[in-house]
């Protein structure tokens, strides 16, 4: 059932579907809180919130682009957490490897070897240096695949500031890279 | 920065537990949410339309058609013109009264009293009749008036005005009777009301220069005067029923 | 928490003053309205349901004045007026799916609901019957369906029982009592026996006030030493009855058995016994006007 169908069912009554929802996007969700406030075990907390909140609210929406919306809520739960001073020192995002005994424990993350993984994880550390407002652009940008103009209204910003955000995030990102990447290199050698 | 982004997709093991946790809490917040619908305007139509006995928006109809076919055969005779009007304005003058049943049944079989403490209160259940009965009616004096105009060749507006006039007029009376009396039946006293407008708007068939030029700026004047009064009827009508004396049928 | 407030609540008619500044804080549970005809219960309960405008004083839902929130109060409403009404020749089912559009309940769960509470009040089998050939206890049945249709938050019946025979009031009891956890239930009745099983606070209702509000333990209580149980016989039995308020009398023999309400012993060898709500009734409505509440 595709989420307009969705909606429109759990607004004429049908209510367990909101739980498909929360199947469907809970791991998206998660993932953004994670990489946004840099904390692992608080993203919990706060995709749940979005969830929570996406059940309030459910009654009035107006369908157009779910994932967009509940983006927006946990964008704005993300921004308060990180408000309050939480959030200061990101945490690990060590990933451990899949484990052998094929526990079904963990979800997501995948059987790349390890230079992927540690590419990965210097990745994360870098975004994770960014401001806030650059990281957020970038990570609704890139990885939630959302459109400029959509991400100017989420983040209640004109559009020009969403490029300009986007610009220097990317040069930001870069440039830490290629600095880090070459201490890196000196210390290893 | 796509390539590295899009590496983000597969990374990250989320703990299976946590999850599980945290879609369980979610669960429970569904099994607690009740669902609030808010019916649009045309949904409430709809329901009015659905659910209400259908006999007082067919009556209007058939009563035109069958006030036309009785004017097309008076038309065949020599000399009636006037006449034509005055008898079609007589019969929508009593057609009016089936608006105004339609509003009493509520309150004649109590429901006033149910339907003032649900979401879609009494006073909009009224106003929703109101509109369909009033599109019904409408509809039926522009036909009968556009059809008439035809027959004597006069004007639309002068043929509207004739027309209209009387239904408004007894329209002021029924809502009137419907507001002070209070009978538990009203049927009876819509009827009578009914028959007593119908006599007196023919008795302008012994009145032909009511129908003159001149006097179509008195026409328009008590066409007005009949709008303000009935808009004034209405206000006070809702504003009775949100004041709620109105809608409670038992008193101790 | 759902709590329903009035403050100082006042209505007044033409010719009399049907409720006089009331004020109570009701929470979630049972509260049994209590009182003679004429002393404003129905009233006070089409103020609660946002029916009637108070003349004066008003009632709070969480907080938030109840003319204010409008249909979003009566979406939490649920309501059996005392003589409620339905077009005769709509059918049972169909009246049922009327009044749940009205209500605004989801348009996916108007069918499961309506023959959800059909069952419930045991009119299933004549869900296609027309209204107007069910009796009078049906008709109750019905009415108690309707007042549920959209899981109400508070509940305001009134004289809910009227018309059913025992067995239909026990089951309606037993409904009631299942049904009000995490909510407000308000029942406007008669009938002591209704409330005495189910409700957790009784509140007694006479000329537009509140006489006197609490738990059953604390309204008995309140009377405790004028209920008395005595024997006597023919003359001495009549002029008993007479002289004061008897809340029950039961021939044996030649003798009459006389449960008295009254706040001096009636004879010698009158027993003073155990007050029950109706004799709490009996006091409040005929022996003395009470003052206060608990």
């Amino acid at each position: 059932m595709d989420d307009r169908t969705l909606i429109y069912k759990i607004q004429r009554g049908q209510k367990e579907l909101l739980n498909e929802i929360a199947e469907k996007y809970y791991d998206d969700i998660y993932r953004f809180c994670c990489y946004l406030t840099g904390q692992r075990e608080d993203a919990y907390d706060l995709a749940q919130e979005t969830f929570l909140r996406f059940i309030q609210y459910v009654d009035h929406y107006r369908y157009r682009n779910l994932k967009g919306y509940l983006l927006t809520i946990a964008r704005n739960l993300c921004m308060d957490y990180l408000r309050q001073g939480k959030g200061e020192v990101p945490t690990d995002m060590t990933e451990a490897m899949p484990k052998e005994s094929g526990g079904m424990e963990e979800r997501g993350g995948c059987s790349d070897g390890i230079s992927e993984l540690v590419e990965r994880q210097f990745f994360l550390g870098e975004l994770q240096k960014l401001p806030r407002i650059q990281r957020e652009a970038l990570l609704l940008y890139y990885y939630s695949g959302l459109k400029i103009r959509e991400i100017a209204v989420i983040t209640t910003v004109p559009v020009s500031t969403v490029k300009s955000r986007l610009k220097q995030g990317v040069e930001k990102l870069k440039k830490s890279m290629e600095e880090d990447n070459v201490k890196s290199k000196i210390s290893l050698s | 920065m796509e390539k590295e982004f899009a590496a983000l997709q597969k990374g990250l093991l989320i703990d299976g537990k946590k999850r599980a946790v945290a879609l369980a809490r979610i669960s429970k917040e569904v099994r607690e949410k009740k669902i609030r619908v808010t019916p649009s305007l045309g949904h409430r139509l709809y329901v009015q339309l659905h659910y209400m006995e259908k006999w007082y928006l067919l009556f209007p109809v058939l009563m035109a058609a069958g006030l036309l076919g009785v004017v097309k055969l008076l038309s065949r005779q020599e000399g009636w013109r006037i006449e034509l009007i005055s008898l079609l304005s007589s019969g929508i003058a009593f057609m009016g009264i089936f608006g105004a049943i339609s509003v009493s049944r509520i309150f004649a079989n109590h429901m006033g009293e149910l339907e003032a403490a649900c979401f879609f209160h009494v006073g909009e259940i009224v106003a929703v009749r109101m509109i369909l009965s009033g599109l019904i009616n409408g509809v039926m004096i522009c036909v009968c008036a556009f059809i008439l105009r035809g027959w004597m060749r006069e004007e639309l507006l002068k043929v509207l005005v004739y027309i209209l006039t009387p239904f408004l007029a007894s329209n002021c009376l029924y809502f009137a009777l419907f507001l002070f009396l209070r009978e538990k039946n009203m049927l009876f006293v819509f009827l009578a009301a009914g028959a007593v407008c119908a006599c007196l708007w023919l008795i302008l068939l012994c009145v032909p220069w009511a129908y003159e030029e001149g006097m179509l700026a008195a026409w328009m004047l008590l066409l007005l005067v009949s709008v303000i009064v009935f808009i004034g009827e209405v206000c006070l009508m809702l504003g009775q029923i949100r004041e709620g004396e109105m809608v409670c049928s038992h008193w101790n | 928490m759902l709590t329903l407030e009035l403050n100082h609540l006042r209505k007044e008619f033409k010719n009399k003053v049907a409720v006089s500044g009331l004020s109570l804080k009701m929470e979630e549970g049972v509260y049994g309205l209590l009182g003679a005809n004429g002393a404003g219960k129905t009233t006070l309960l089409r103020m609660l349901c946002d029916i009637l405008k108070p003349t004066s004083g008003s009632v709070l839902c969480n907080g938030a004045q109840i003319r204010e929130m409008g249909g979003e109060y009566r979406r939490m409403l649920g309501y059996l007026p005392q003589e409620f009404g339905y077009y005769p020749d709509m059918k049972a089912e169909r009246y049922l799916r009327y009044l749940a559009e009205l209500k605004a309940l989801p348009p996916e769960l108007i069918g499961d609901k309506t023959e959800e509470l059909l069952r419930m009040v045991e009119l299933y089998e004549v869900r296609n019957k027309k209204i107007k050939t069910f009796s009078g206890g049906m008709l109750r049945r019905l009415g108690i369906a309707q007042a549920m249709l959209n899981d109400p938050e508070i509940l305001i019946l009134d004289e809910p029982t009227a018309g059913l025979d025992p067995k239909e009031r026990i089951r309606f009891r037993n409904i009631i009592s299942s049904f009000s956890r995490n909510r407000i239930v308000l029942l406007s009745t008669h009938i002591v026996s209704d409330v005495e099983y189910i409700a957790d606070r009784i509140l007694l209702m006479k000329q537009g006030e509140l006489i006197r509000q609490g738990t059953l333990g604390q309204i008995t209580e309140g009377i405790r030493g004028c209920v008395w149980e005595c024997v006597a016989q023919g003359a001495q039995a009549e002029e008993l009855n007479e002289r004061y308020a008897v809340s029950n009398l039961r021939n044996c023999g030649d003798k009459v058995s006389l449960r008295i309400v009254a706040e001096e012993k009636p004879m010698q060898e009158a027993l003073c016994v155990e007050p029950n709500l109706e004799d709490a009734y009996l006091y409040y409505f005929t022996v003395k006007e009470g003052v206060g509440a608990y």
